[in-house]
């Protein structure tokens, strides 16, 4: 792959460019949707400083249920970040080229979940200030410690994964920007590292890309993987699996394919790239979502009616509050409008269109949201040993007003993250899509 | 008809259960026991260090109502009705001798402990009013002071505890009095033999075959107690002697494991974990220094047929 030309056309080049360019930078409407954002945000760490101050007491969170809303919403943002790896890794390596407007979203969307996620764990802390203490003096045994090396490490090679294609972009964007702000040049020139489109540069950069994109692989699998595991080296009833790794995995590609497909369909619609980001590609991506809500249900299947048909004494009454107790009103929703019915209706072609593809992603990832809830806290209402002395209260979690406060704080927040990335940064790779198609199909894989 | 027949069969199972389950049935000549002292403000208080010890994961605090309601049958409040409506010789024989998950505390206190535990129960029922045991006739003179003391006969291989008792500053040993030898455990004492009365020297022996384990040295902490506290009052030595197996089982945290410190973690995970680290930073760092190369050949010219664009 190395010893490939790459060639580039200037026509198709200039107008890509164009188009592409055309949204970047920060109008008066991104300003006022900043506002909004920072607004929402400030309200959200409002109730964060409450909980800092007077501890944990201030959410649902007891003796009885200590992994509450804040651990659920930490794997969700887990399993979202990780399709980034699923679409330049996995799909970009088995050589398909339609994914190319895509990657760039997909990976704003990695590095802004995978960032959050580590700041989710964070307000679970009830003394965040000892942070460090879980790099100082953390046990090489404990999965704990895998999953905060494993975060950094999966942020710092989805952030080299996004920067380093944005390279010839920010070079081709300095010449054609001419109204930008001053900071937004000085940005790019420093970002585009000395860029002149030198063929041993470009040579160096698909190395340096296919490097990343195996190397991707192996550290998302290990993040969700440990995340699950996190639950799965208990020996309680519903997270005592052995498939519980592969479980997370797939529940993450679906969970990521809804986030990509709603960033995108945001795109098409208000930075007018239909051209680019265009029906065929939705039938592609509404394939892609098919396709791994099919394994999802096939890990849930295993996951639920093998306990289920056994029903062994713990067991059965994990399963009886999923399957018609406390539980159940959530468990069905998720199952059934995040998962089955998005499986079902997918298979027509209608269906894979924008808009109804767009709604569809809505309900899987609210879905899969309420899926890392009932994964994270049925468990943990039911310990084997009895906790005596509890209060009433304590033994059934509630979420606290604080606690969803801050939860939808990291949402915005990761929200926030992604709008400032698409107004700085172009969301379609422009080089990649200029491209000569001739005999160089694929430059990175 | 064997139908009929398992049916009825299993009602009359059920009904037995059941009962068994409701009822729990004392003894006639356990009922009517009674305290041989009047309860004082001292054994309440070391009866409720006592219940909330031993006591309260399953029975709560008393007239609380916060028993642990899993368990059946149930623990109850203390504090309750049916609870208190116990003669004192059954809740002595209750806790003595236990059922189902309420454990046997027979060997985990002594006869006194569990009257004061009954004296700190009885502090909740205003209406109790307590009868003690009549004062039980023995042989020895009013206001002799017993001791007990204990030792190994090496020849022997026998445990000798012997029994004194001093009145007017005169020593004399007392024979005719049953003795109990207990080891301490981690939960409760474990009795070693049958009770053995006392000769004419005082002396009472008990056979030692030194299978008992001890700690890493083979010490065993023994208990020597009068058997009859009724009469003769609560009468005991200790005493830790180097007579037990040696117990040379290495430390739970002596050899690397999953469960010990950082630095006897298992090797297969030192290496696991910071090799995958360790790698992965590795081309992490590689890539970096490929940036740098980028870097550098922008200051390369190029040729118009290399040209890109
Ligand atoms: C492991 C739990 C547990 C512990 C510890 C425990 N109990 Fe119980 N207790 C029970 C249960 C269960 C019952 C009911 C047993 C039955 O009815 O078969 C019970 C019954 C009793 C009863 C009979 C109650 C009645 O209404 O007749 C007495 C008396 C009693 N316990 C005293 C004690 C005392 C004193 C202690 C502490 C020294 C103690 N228990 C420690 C579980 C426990």
């Amino acid at each position: 792959m190395s010893d490939h030309n790459i060639k580039i056309n200037k026509e198709k080049l200039d107008k890509i460019a164009t188009d592409v360019l055309r949204p970047v930078g920060f109008n008066n409407a991104f300003i006022n949707w900043m506002l909004f954002l920072t607004m929402a945000l400030v309200a959200c760490i409002y109730a964060y400083v409450i909980q800092y101050n007077k501890g944990l007491i201030v959410t649902g969170m007891r003796d009885m249920v200590s992994w509450g809303m804040y651990i659920a919403n930490f794997v969700f943002f887990v399993a979202t970040a990780l399709v980034g790896m699923l679409i330049s890794g996995v799909i970009g390596l088995l050589g398909y080229t339609w994914i190319k407007p895509i990657t760039r979203i997909a990976e704003i969307i990695a590095v802004a979940f995978a960032a959050v996620a580590g700041l989710v764990i964070v307000s679970d802390m009830g003394r965040p200030e000892r942070l460090l203490n879980v790099f100082l003096y953390g046990r090489v045994q404990s999965p704990i410690l895998w999953d905060v090396t494993v975060v950094t490490t999966y942020l710092v090679i989805s952030t080299l994964l996004y920067l380093l294609p944005l390279i010839p972009d920010l070079a081709i964007a300095r010449g054609r920007m001419l109204h930008a702000p001053k900071w937004q040049m000085k940005l790019y020139e420093i970002l585009s590292f000395n860029w002149t489109h030198h063929p041993k540069q470009y040579k160096l950069l698909f190395s340096a890309t296919r490097l990343l994109i195996i190397l991707i692989i192996p550290t998302a699998f290990a993040i969700h993987t440990v995340t699950s595991w996190l639950l799965a080296v208990n020996s309680r009833s519903g997270w005592d699996s052995t498939i519980f790794g592969p479980y997370f995995l797939t529940g993450a590609f679906v969970t990521g394919m809804a986030a990509v497909i709603i960033a995108v369909f945001f795109f098409r619609n208000n930075y007018k790239l239909r051209q680019y980001l265009d029906e065929p590609l939705f039938d592609k991506m509404g394939k892609l979502l098919e396709f791994v809500c099919v394994i999802y249900f096939y890990f849930n299947l295993n996951e639920f009616v093998v306990p289920a048909y056994k029903m062994k004494e713990f067991d059965a009454i994990h399963i009886h509050e999923l399957f018609a107790g406390r539980h159940a009103v959530m468990f069905w929703l998720s199952q059934i409008f995040g998962l089955l019915i998005p499986m079902i209706v997918l298979l027509w072609k209608p269906f894979r269109k924008p808009l109804p593809l767009f709604l569809i992603a809505l309900f899987v990832i609210v879905g899969a949201w309420l899926k890392r809830y009932i994964i994270v806290i049925p468990t943990m209402e039911h310990p084997f040993l009895p906790i005596q002395f509890l209060p009433g209260e304590w033994v059934i979690y509630q979420p606290t007003v604080i606690e969803g406060a801050v939860t939808a704080g990291s949402i915005i927040l990761g929200i926030m993250i992604i709008s400032v990335l698409a107004k700085l940064f172009p969301v379609i790779p422009i080089w990649e899509m200029a491209e000569e198609d001739e005999g160089t199909k694929t430059k990175i894989i | 008809m064997n139908k009929f027949f398992l049916t009825l069969i299993i009602c009359v199972c059920a009904v037995l259960k059941l009962s068994a389950q409701t009822e729990w049935v004392v003894p006639a000549e356990h009922q009517g026991k009674l305290s041989p002292v009047q309860f004082t403000e001292s054994m309440q208080q070391s009866g409720a260090d006592i219940f909330a010890a031993q006591c309260q994961v399953c029975h709560g605090m008393p007239g609380q109502g916060n028993y642990n309601a899993m368990l059946v049958p149930s623990p109850g409040d203390p504090a309750a009705q049916k609870f208190q409506s116990n003669t004192d010789g059954a809740i002595f024989y209750k806790v003595s001798e236990g059922r189902a998950t309420m454990p046997s505390f027979k060997s985990a206190l002594s006869k006194a402990d569990i009257w004061n535990v009954i004296s700190y129960v009885r502090s909740f029922n205003a209406s109790y009013v307590q009868e003690t045991a009549e004062k039980i006739e023995t042989n020895i003179p009013e206001g002799t002071l017993l001791a007990l003391g204990l030792r190994y006969d090496e020849i022997k291989k026998m445990v000798e505890v012997s029994l004194t008792g001093s009145l007017n500053q005169v020593t004399n040993p007392v024979g005719g009095v049953g003795i109990k030898l207990e080891a301490k455990r981690y939960f409760g004492n474990l009795p070693l033999g049958d009770i053995k009365t006392t000769n004419k020297e005082g002396l009472a022996y008990f056979s030692w075959d030194g299978t008992l384990p001890g700690d890493s040295l083979g010490n065993v902490h023994l208990i020597a107690q009068v058997e009859q506290v009724e009469a003769y009052g609560e009468v005991k030595a200790e005493q830790t002697l180097p007579i037990g197996l040696v117990n040379d089982k290495p430390a739970l945290n002596k050899e690397r494991a999953m469960w010990n410190t950082v630095d006897k973690a298992p090797l297969w995970i030192i290496f696991g974990f910071t090799g995958a680290v360790a790698t992965a930073w590795f081309f992490i760092f590689y890539l970096l220094f490929q940036v740098k190369r980028i870097f550098v050949l922008g200051k390369e010219p190029i040729t118009e047929e290399e040209k890109i664009i």
